[in-house]
């Protein structure tokens, strides 16, 4: 249910990220400049940590900064970094840890059409790729084994089991400028990993970057708060 | 903007149908299955086929536990059996009808054999050797080693 929540309340601002885009258009409609190679980076901070650590359980958290630079109003580079981790209790009492460092690295394409007789705005409408990359370490801890018919009992730990993934990313969002050189604006991203975890062996039940590794696609949504330099 | 307001009522759609599922839902049991095969010889052509063999009554017992695993089963064509999991060497004593055997199984632990957060590791064994006394057993055959949480013959034995 609190998962629900959070992207309820999520998609409500992302609404109101689409009103702010309407009257910034109206606003900037006025004479034409020359678009230049390079136009300044811009760098993004995640605020859904910010709101989740309010809304969610607790079991994983991720926290990521963005650095994105314009090239042509057309082409948007971009490098993230982040920490994400996970500290989870399941059913059957196993706990699963982990924390690391995560990277991205991708291009972004702005997809928004401009009119000549408009002025360009500031404002990005995103559609683009990632590739993700983490090494970590995980535990996995207090594993009982029951073997009713021998009466044997056992309580296995399994610690710092290394692990690395890369991961792709598609991904699509929205920058508005709000003041100038402030930025607000969300992005969509649909994550997959192509690799295969072996039968019997162990597997992280969190990537830090990636999210859960349940076997399929993961989507996220980041809420972002930029400033353009 | 009527793009974004599309991709909002899709995303709101697609995020609020996840759903977590947090139960174990595989198996998580790891028995030798044992099947019972017989060989019959064809009277006109004289070659062997082998066919399931179906024991009316049977008992299984470790050694050295109290208790049946197995207490008069009737018509059965394989048994499942568990082995220990901290010791190599398993020894069961099976009683066919009114014959009894006993059949030891010499293995490895694979202690992690992870499944999932959810229902955790079993103990894996990969079988060396299996040894059994001869009164109803007439040969037996490892046809798989690998014991595991899923179901698969391992052993087959003959009584001809």
């Amino acid at each position: 249910m609190q998962k629900t929540f959070r992207y309820i309340i999520f998609s409500l601002l992302f609404v109101l990220g689409c009103t702010q885009v309407n009257g910034q258009i109206k606003a900037l409609q006025k004479d034409t400049v020359k678009v230049r190679f390079f136009n300044g980076i811009r760098l993004d901070v995640d605020l859904v940590p910010l709101a989740s650590s309010f809304l969610s359980t607790h079991e994983t958290y991720s926290y990521e900064v963005a650095l994105q630079s314009d090239l042509k109003h057309k082409y948007f580079p971009v490098v993230e970094i982040g920490y994400g981790g996970a500290d989870k209790i399941s059913s059957s009492n196993i706990s699963y840890k982990t924390d690391a460092v995560f990277g991205r690295v991708g291009l972004d394409f702005n997809i928004m059409k401009e009119k000549k007789s408009v002025k360009p705005t500031n404002n990005l409408f995103l559609a683009g790729i990632r590739v993700g990359f983490s090494s970590f370490k995980y535990n996995i801890t207090d594993v009982s084994i029951v073997n009713d018919y021998w009466g044997e009992n056992q309580t296995l730990n399994y610690e710092n089991i290394p692990a690395t993934r890369v991961w792709i990313e598609f991904v699509a969002g929205m920058r508005v400028e709000i003041f100038k050189n402030v930025f607000l604006g969300w992005t969509v991203k649909n994550k997959s990993t192509s690799s295969e975890d072996a039968a019997g062996k162990f597997k992280p039940w969190y990537i830090p970057g990636f999210g859960l590794n349940t076997g399929n696609a993961n989507w996220e949504v980041n809420y972002c708060l930029g400033y353009k330099f | 903007m009527k793009i974004s307001d599309k991709i909002i009522i899709l995303l709101f759609i697609v995020l609020t149908s996840c759903t977590s599922t947090d139960s174990c839902r595989e198996n998580t049991e790891v028995k030798m299955q044992i099947g019972f095969y017989t060989k019959t010889k064809n009277s006109t052509t004289g070659v062997y086929s082998k066919s399931s063999l179906n024991i009316d009554s049977i008992w299984a017992n470790g050694l050295g536990v109290d208790s049946f695993y197995y207490k008069k089963k009737l018509s059965t064509k394989s048994i499942n059996l568990p082995l220990k999991n901290k010791a190599e060497q398993t020894d069961y004593i099976i009683r066919f009808n009114n014959t009894t055997d006993t059949i030891s199984v010499f293995y490895q632990n694979n202690d992690g054999y992870y499944l999932s957060l959810e229902c955790g590791c079993v103990v894996a064994h990969t079988i060396d050797e299996v040894v059994t006394t001869g009164h109803f057993i007439d040969s037996l055959a490892i046809i798989n080693r690998e014991i595991n949480n899923v179901n698969a013959e391992n052993i087959q034995i003959y009584h001809f």
